[in-house]
């Protein structure tokens, strides 16, 4: 405390979580807890009722569920027991095997793909974009429904061309998948997903600066004329 | 303006105008009476020079504001002033409506409205004469809703009336006064005929005004309209309606004597009982949907009684038609408060249930509400009655049912508030010298003293049955009931067939909290010891430390959270609860049912209420029916708050119903409706009962709390009545805006 109010040094945190038990306020929270697969289950199965009736499921996301592939898979193979509909939501920026390992158990696979060009891609994210696009590849072959995304994010991916150019690799990808027999299984779609500034409140949380303050969020009539020009590459695509 | 020209007004048109007339008459009683939080009474005031102001209490129990005719002087038949028994009450009643003046709009297809409650007239409400002192003890300790005096909260079947018309209900009445010669009975048919004298005046008059209104008229539609209200009027003074619009005409003049008499709400299936006159007019070609959907709003826009659309008939099979389609289509048209149920079910018709989601994303005014009817057909079985008995009961007040005139209830109007009697049983232990407080022993006190408390209703509610007869007869509703009239006998006295009578228990989620809190911070945690937990609650959480302590309490897994104490808690409550009411009848053989519901008497139960271990604050409101309290959990999780209401039904037929309030940020999109459906569906498969729910323009609701002026128009599901944000008093709108922020 300083002056009655709250001092947080961030460099001798020791992530104890003892300030946040006594601030009963509830000024200071705990943002994520660590958890057993069979607490995670128990959390889950409270609502299947909802599942069975909404056609809903678990989806495991974000952050990257394929860097903890093995708690991710455990969750999904006990989903899956009780015939659950199991999704998993990452970037592609991960091994291959780690994505493999969760196929068996994964119904819907939503996956990112930002750019086509590598080097936007590599300038907007910090991280090459070949493994991603050869993940998705792999994923196409293996006859998962999939629904590749892109978070249209102005003057990083907003133009026709970007979005044209990630709507026809989606389509090679379903042309892929038809050359390899793979047809009748999964459907692969595209999705474009409209910049928000949902997360601008986490950054001062976590004492980073917010970059996007001044992003101007892209309008319906942008959004419009993306998703047209990315239907014209004949891919089954939304927008939300 | 209507009359400066003569374009024939649109259905569209005539609606919008009724509303805004509407609007002239709320904004009116806001400035005259004040704010208050029960539902929308329709009720117009006094003109000016006729007008007087007085505190009363509501059919509901609770105290408000209303507006007299200053002409209308009752006549007292006892030296307290009171007007008691069925004659007395009759005549008075007859007085009352003899001087209260009609009110034809042109613009509605139907006349009427009404300007007084009896009941503001009936001073002392109660017969001092049947003293019941000897309940007052306990009554007091428990701070308990206990019953006696309580007034309608049952429901008539209007397809008695719809049949015989008023000239046939006089009929019967004078056939059976001479079948029924003894002194009670004739009292009654006294007391019956009076009032039925004095609405078939009322209606004449109506009749007369039409027609001279018509005179004046210059717009040739209006002229029209205008001259069949007339008409129709002359017609309906003694037989029976014949066309879905006079029908209309005979239920408005019915429900809103009701309001008059004892501010009965009470209306039933209404897509049953007008059916028949749709498909009749349907097939002689003599009414469109659009006229069906007109009439029915013209009755909504002045009477906001509780109505249920489809629903299973006694053998299970759905009834779902079409005109349960075009009144949810009025409500939707309307935008007023109104209180339409949906029925959902297995075997009901999932149509109406989607097309009611719609409405209320597309409306945003928590119209209308759901009901599990499976749920409550099934709990009524367990009291030993047949479960096509269960079916036949039908929605028609804020959270209950009941069997269209044949089952006597007291609905809502009997609440045991379990957050005074957690505060008796602690206590009441620490006084206690010989035990160690301890969690346990305060469970065993709160048992004790819960089953006392219920025994206590239970007493009233038998006090009541002895007396109420004599006191405030049941005349409105004894009109339309299967026994009354045949039988000399008002349905409070024997006259129905079936008496079950609601017990709900009140401030669920206040005790749980509350034994939640004292588990983990004093008895585990031992945080806190039991001496210096009693003084902040003694103190309201001053000194000091309080305010740290009272939030320390107030820090811990609440009832909603899933899996927590205090969801163990909840549990254990209800089913105590649930046993001990279920445990035995009245001492004079009546069934009791168990619910959980507060209605808007959170605010005034909390006032009987010190501080209470789960942090809340002396005296402010206690929790909302079966709901966790707000900010019961951190993603505010609506699967969580399903699971946690379905969790502690009682499960007897009687509703614990789920208040829930969803994102505003919701579209209408179909995948966000879907979502809806399922919810509710699950809910109800989970042993939900019934669901209140508003989908809020959280904007509007923000800047309305802060000047209602700015959204006069703003409706609001409050609890189970609907009614105008801006009507609210303050301390009830933040209640309401708590919900919505909480749910954030």
């Amino acid at each position: 405390m300083h002056d009655g109010a709250h001092v947080f040094l961030r460099e001798k945190c020791e992530l104890s979580g003892m300030c946040v038990e006594t601030c009963y306020s509830r000024a200071l929270q705990m943002e994520g807890r660590v958890m057993t697969v069979e607490q995670v289950m128990e959390e889950v199965l409270s609502d299947k009722s909802f599942y069975e009736s909404s056609g809903g499921g678990v989806t495991l996301s974000g952050g990257e569920p394929a860097l903890s592939k093995d708690f991710a898979l455990e969750i999904l193979e006990q989903c899956k027991n009780h015939q659950l509909h199991t999704a998993i939501e990452t970037c592609g920026e991960v091994p291959w095997t780690s994505l493999e390992t969760l196929l068996p158990f994964t119904d819907l696979i939503m996956m990112d793909i930002k750019q086509i060009d590598p080097d936007k891609h590599q300038l907007a994210t910090g991280q090459p974009n070949d493994r991603i696009l050869s993940n998705a590849r792999q994923l196409a072959l293996s006859g998962k429904t999939i629904v590749f995304r892109t978070p249209v994010v102005p003057s990083v991916n907003d133009s026709e061309e970007e979005i044209r150019q990630i709507a026809a690799f989606v389509r090679e990808l379903i042309e892929l998948r038809k050359s390899a027999g793979q047809n009748g299984n999964g459907e692969i779609t595209y999705e474009l997903l409209a910049f928000h500034k949902l997360a601008a409140g986490k950054y001062p949380s976590l004492g980073l600066d917010y970059k996007a303050r001044d992003v101007e969020l892209p309008t319906k009539e942008q959004m419009t004329a993306l998703l047209n020009a990315a239907r014209r590459c004949g891919v089954d695509a939304s927008m939300r | 303006m209507i009359r400066s020209d003569t374009k024939e007004l649109t259905f569209a048109e005539r609606i919008d105008m009724l509303r805004a007339t509407k609007m002239r008459h709320t904004e009116e009683k806001w400035r005259e009476l004040g704010s208050f939080d029960m539902d929308d009474l329709p009720i117009m005031l006094p003109p000016p020079q006729s007008r007087k102001v007085v505190r009363v209490v509501s059919g509901s129990g609770l105290l408000m504001v209303d507006a007299l005719f200053k002409e209308f002087t009752p006549k007292s038949n006892h030296p307290s002033g009171g007007i008691f028994g069925a004659r007395a009450c009759g005549e008075n009643f007859r007085q009352l409506i003899g001087l209260h003046p009609p009110y034809v709009d042109p613009v509605s297809s139907l006349a009427g409205g009404y300007m007084a409650h009896f009941m503001a007239y009936r001073q002392p409400a109660w017969n001092p004469d049947f003293d019941f002192s000897h309940l007052h003890e306990d009554q007091q300790k428990y701070k308990l809703h206990h019953g006696i005096g309580a007034v309608q909260h049952f429901c008539q079947d209007e397809a008695i009336g719809l049949t015989l018309g008023w000239g046939g209900i006089l009929a019967k009445i004078r056939h059976y006064r001479t079948v029924n010669t003894d002194a009670e009975a004739q009292e009654l048919y006294d007391g019956l005929e009076h009032m039925v004298l004095g609405i078939q005046d009322w209606i004449a008059r109506h009749a007369a005004t039409a027609r001279e209104m018509a005179k004046h008229e210059e717009h040739p539609q209006l002229h029209q309209n205008l001259t069949d209200i007339a008409t129709i009027n002359e017609h309906l003074v003694h037989r029976p309606p014949q066309t879905f619009r006079e029908a209309c005409q005979w239920m408005l003049y019915y429900q809103l004597a009701g309001k008059m008499y004892n501010m009965g709400g009470s209306l039933g299936r209404i897509d049953q009982f007008l059916f028949p006159f749709y498909e009749e007019d349907k097939k002689r070609g003599i009414l469109t949907d659009e006229e069906a959907i007109f009439h029915v709003a013209c009755h909504f826009i002045m009477d906001t009684s509780y109505t249920q659309l489809g629903g299973p008939d006694a053998s299970g099979k759905d009834t779902t038609n079409a005109l349960s389609y075009l009144v949810l289509e009025a409500a939707h048209r309307l935008k007023v408060p109104v209180n339409v149920g949906v029925s959902v079910g297995k075997n009901i018709d999932p149509k109406l249930l989607r097309r009611g989601v719609e409405i209320m994303f597309e409306d945003k005014t928590g119209i209308p509400k759901f009901l599990g009817v499976d749920r409550t057909s099934e709990g009524f079985a367990r009291n030993g009655l047949p479960i096509e008995l269960g079916r036949q009961r039908a929605y028609s007040g804020c959270h209950w049912c009941a069997i269209p005139g044949r089952e006597y209830t007291v609905n809502d109007c009997v609440k045991v508030n379990l957050a005074a009697v957690f505060e008796v049983a602690l206590k009441d232990m620490m006084s206690d010298r010989s035990i160690e407080p301890s969690l346990d022993e305060l469970w065993r006190c709160f048992a004790q003293h819960l089953r006392r408390s219920v025994e206590t209703v239970a007493q009233s509610l038998d006090f009541h049955m002895d007396h109420m007869y004599r006191v405030f007869p049941e005349l409105h509703l004894d009109l339309l009931c299967y026994g009354p009239i045949e039988k000399g006998r008002d349905a409070s006295h024997g006259g129905v067939e079936f008496y079950n009578l609601c017990v709900d228990g009140a401030g669920l989620a206040t005790v749980t909290d509350s034994f939640a809190a004292i588990e983990q911070r004093v008895e585990r945690e031992k945080k806190m010891s039991w001496n210096e937990l009693m003084r902040l609650l003694q103190t309201n959480w001053s000194g000091e430390t309080g305010e740290r302590m009272r939030l320390m309490m107030k820090s811990v897994p609440r009832y909603g959270s899933g899996g927590s104490k205090a969801d163990e808690f909840g549990v254990k409550i209800a089913r105590t609860f649930t046993e001990i009411v279920k445990e035995k009848p009245t001492p004079h053989g009546f069934n009791l049912i168990p619910g959980i519901f507060s209605w808007a008497a959170t605010i005034a139960m909390g006032k009987d209420v010190n501080a209470t271990p789960n942090g809340r604050y002396s005296q402010s409101p206690i929790s909302h029916g079966p709901n966790p309290d707000p900010g019961f959990r951190k993603d505010a999780a609506p699967t969580a708050l399903a699971i946690a209401v379905a969790s502690v039904q009682p499960g007897y037929g009687n509703t614990a119903p789920m208040q829930i309030e969803l994102d505003p940020g919701l579209s209408k999109s179909n995948e966000d409706i879907e979502k809806v459906v399922a919810l509710i569906r699950t809910h109800f498969e989970l042993g939900g009962t019934q669901i209140n729910m508003n989908i809020l323009n959280k904007k509007a609701l923000l800047e309305a709390h802060k000047d209602p002026s700015l959204h006069p128009d703003l409706v609001v599901r409050v609890t189970g009545f609907s009614a105008y944000f801006a009507s609210l008093s303050p301390e009830m709108r933040q209640i309401v805006v708590d919900r919505i922020i909480a749910e954030e």
